[in-house]
């Protein structure tokens, strides 16, 4: 399955639009990751575990929404856009949708 | 003496914070440089339209990268002061900036690794991890969610490799 952020796939036409597909997820770190990211706002630095939950809470994002436009009967998802939002502390919600379509290379000449 | 005690506190955390977090600051711009450098040569566009892409080339894709960036003591303690008289807060500055140029570098990394040459539609945008931000902790941190199309493109482009800049 094709997921993109823009409106078109290069090489592809879009040949039918099955709607909006989405999909979110509440992911949290566990306490010692807190913790430690507590003690690394004094020294400075990236915070590895707060940037792995995005990079998790997003791929599992994608992939619920993957999975309902292949229910929809869609082979490609475009337009995604990706939100996120506060809903309790140390946890992320992430969000993201995008329109499921069917789409068909374009032949050449 | 309990006075003391937690001056004592106090100006040890500082100096720790001035210390390590100008030592990782240094430490990750000359990386950012260096992988910059050679990065340059990637197509990198924010435009949603994909430019010249290669006919019969590989399927875009969506690339993503995150990059959460802590603040140091020092700098909240500085950026109190500066919150009192008002004016520009530099010490968060150089913290937005390397977020952002992480979660770039990251991206086109990504994009390369995959075997494309190009990306568009580069958007880059602030996230919010809950009570990281807002908290009462008053963790300061900045989170950045990067978004990009990955493809295959017969542009070429001119700009010549930056070389790593050596460190002061």
């Amino acid at each position: 399955m094709i997921v993109v952020n823009t409106e078109t796939v290069a090489g592809y036409r879009v040949v039918e639009v099955k709607g909006i597909v989405q999909g979110n997820t509440v992911r949290s770190k566990n306490v010692g990751r807190d913790i430690a990211a507590g003690f690394k706002n004094l020294v400075g630095g990236e915070l590895k575990g707060y940037t792995e939950l995005l990079t998790e809470s997003r791929r599992q994002a994608i992939e619920r929404m993957m999975s309902q436009a292949q229910q929809l009967g869609a082979n490609a998802v475009v337009n995604v856009r990706f939100t996120t939002s506060a809903v309790t502390s140390g946890a992320a919600e992430l969000y993201s949708y995008g329109t499921a379509v069917v789409i068909q290379p374009l032949t050449q000449g | 003496m309990e006075l003391l005690f937690t001056l004592g506190i106090t100006v040890f955390l500082l100096v720790l914070g001035l210390v390590s977090g100008s030592i990782a600051e240094k430490r990750h711009f000359k990386r950012l440089r260096q992988r910059e450098g050679l990065n340059i040569q990637m197509l990198q566009t924010q435009s949603k339209i994909f430019l010249s892409p290669k006919p019969g080339g590989k399927a875009p894709t969506l690339v993503h990268s995150e990059m959460v960036v802590a603040s140091d003591y020092f700098k909240n303690f500085l950026s109190n002061i500066r919150k009192f008289f008002g004016g520009e807060m530099k010490s968060y500055h150089s913290l937005m900036e390397r977020a952002r140029r992480e979660a770039l570098a990251k991206i086109i990394e990504q994009a390369r690794a995959q075997g494309y040459n190009a990306v568009c539609n580069v958007r880059l945008e602030p996230a919010d991890i809950a009570g990281a931000i807002y908290g009462k902790k008053a963790a300061v941190m900045v989170c950045i969610i990067g978004t990009a199309t990955a493809y295959e493109t017969t542009m070429v482009t001119t700009a010549q490799p930056v070389a790593a800049e050596p460190v002061k």
